[in-house]
């Protein structure tokens, strides 16, 4: 690519737009221009700004001292961990013992990374879990169970919303699958009127859990159902309805 | 360390601080950015609980990468943006098809009505964010939005909004350099 070439699709790859062949080609010929590298920068720059047209969000409280503690398990970050390691690396006996000790210790720190970063997933995830049990469980929340109706006999669900923020989960068990070109929807009513909830299908047995936030006019709901719909949700329900409940 | 002394640490002196393994800074770059990241992450994702997620994950990214950040390369802000981003971008395009059928209807109405109204929480670079993307033609706007948020390829972009290939280019082209300008002044 020549510098011309590369020039014109510089903002291309600030906003991610290239394929990965063209993005690879960019980056070629960036790593040797000064000019383009600094021009590349900029423009990423301006795209990152792009950042601040979503609306900020608070974490919730927790968070902070999650994020703290798994940086405690996962820590010494490890470009730290490898000198620690190497530094132990006995100084005395022949060269090839000296080589096949170092290849040891390279292949124990390489496990130690792995190990450890994999510590950090299941943390991540357990964290992830119990953080929903929390939800379910909490004395703050409205459990409405759903029941099937004469479509789907065997279909059962609940809804779980907290008023306050907005979230809400759905677990359905037993749910037919959706025909092609067809999803469930949940909505949300109340005084009368079904506001639109998200869309979904059933994993192969059947089961769901979505874990979602819904906007201030859903949050007063006391009755919940679940419809059958096109694939891409509708404003307003039109298709059967295959669950349906209300707080208890 | 006191109160004062913390506010005057930059990004990047806190980054360094990171990188030589230091969690009271990893704390402080927190209370700066989470907020605005997970606003990031939740529109490209749409889920409070996987956005929730993903701001830990580039939360832990940043820990163990810290040392990798390149003050030559662009500001500590772009380069978490740009995690949080990948991140989430990855976790959308990993999400089964059931999870991905609910999410692109509900990412269907806000893409064609970008909002650009005032979020009081954002402060004054929303503001000033926000203002300089009105005064960019709706057709540069969308690709810019569809882009960033969407991590759409331009292919995908012409296919979503039926233009040419080209003319999507010269949108985000334009759109981008008019961003920076306005941006700049």
């Amino acid at each position: 690519m020549t510098h011309e070439e590369c020039r014109d699709e510089l903002a291309l790859a600030a906003l991610g737009l290239l394929d990965a062949a063209d993005a690879s080609a960019v980056g070629d010929h960036v790593a040797g221009c000064g000019e383009c590298s600094r021009e590349l920068a900029a423009l990423r720059e301006t795209a990152a700004a792009l950042t601040w047209v979503a609306a900020p969000a608070e974490p919730p409280s927790a968070m902070r001292e999650r994020l703290l503690a798994a940086a405690r398990s996962s820590s010494p970050p490890p470009g730290r961990a490898e000198v620690a390691k190497l530094r132990r690396r006995p100084r005395t006996g022949t060269f090839a013992g000296g080589l096949a000790i170092a290849a040891a210790v390279a292949g124990l720190v390489l496990v130690d990374l792995r190990l450890s970063n994999r510590l950090v997933e299941v943390e991540s995830e357990l964290s992830r879990v119990r953080e929903r049990s929390d939800f379910l469980s909490s004395p703050e929340v409205a459990t409405s169970p759903l029941a099937g109706t004469s479509s789907a006999p065997s279909a059962r669900g609940k809804v779980v919303l907290h008023r306050d923020s907005g979230r809400t989960m759905l677990i359905c068990s037993s749910l037919p699958q959706a025909p092609d070109g067809k999803a469930y929807q949940l909505w949300f009513v109340g005084e009368g009127h079904p506001y639109p909830g998200p869309v979904f299908r059933p994993d192969p047995r059947g089961r769901v859990v979505l874990d979602d936030r819904v906007p201030p006019e859903s949050r007063a709901a006391t009755r919940f159902a679940v419809t059958l719909e096109p694939a891409r949700g509708t404003a307003a329900p039109t298709g059967e309805t295959i669950l349906a409940g209300g707080e208890r | 360390m006191t109160a004062r002394e913390k506010t005057a640490c930059s990004d990047k002196d806190l980054l360094r601080q990171i990188a030589a393994g230091d969690e009271r800074s990893l704390g402080e770059l927190y209370d700066r950015h989470a907020a605005i990241l997970l606003g990031l992450v939740l529109r490209i994702l749409r889920s409070r609980s996987e956005a929730e997620d993903v701001l830990q994950e580039t939360f832990l990214q940043i820990w163990r990468r810290a040392a990798d950040f390149d003050e030559h390369r662009g500001q500590p802000f772009s380069w978490m943006a740009l995690l949080a981003r990948s991140r989430a971008l990855d976790r959308v395009r990993a999400l089964e098809v059931r999870e991905r059928v609910a999410l692109e209807a509900r990412r269907e109405p806000t893409e064609a009505a970008v909002d650009l109204v005032d979020h009081a929480a954002a402060g004054e670079t929303g503001r000033i964010v926000r203002q300089a993307l009105q005064r960019i033609p709706d057709s540069q706007r969308e690709v810019l939005l569809l882009a960033y948020f969407d991590g759409l390829t331009q292919s995908e972009i012409a296919a979503r909004l039926a233009r040419p290939l080209g003319t999507v280019k010269t949108q985000a082209r334009a759109g981008l350099a008019k961003l920076r300008e306005l941006l700049q002044r």
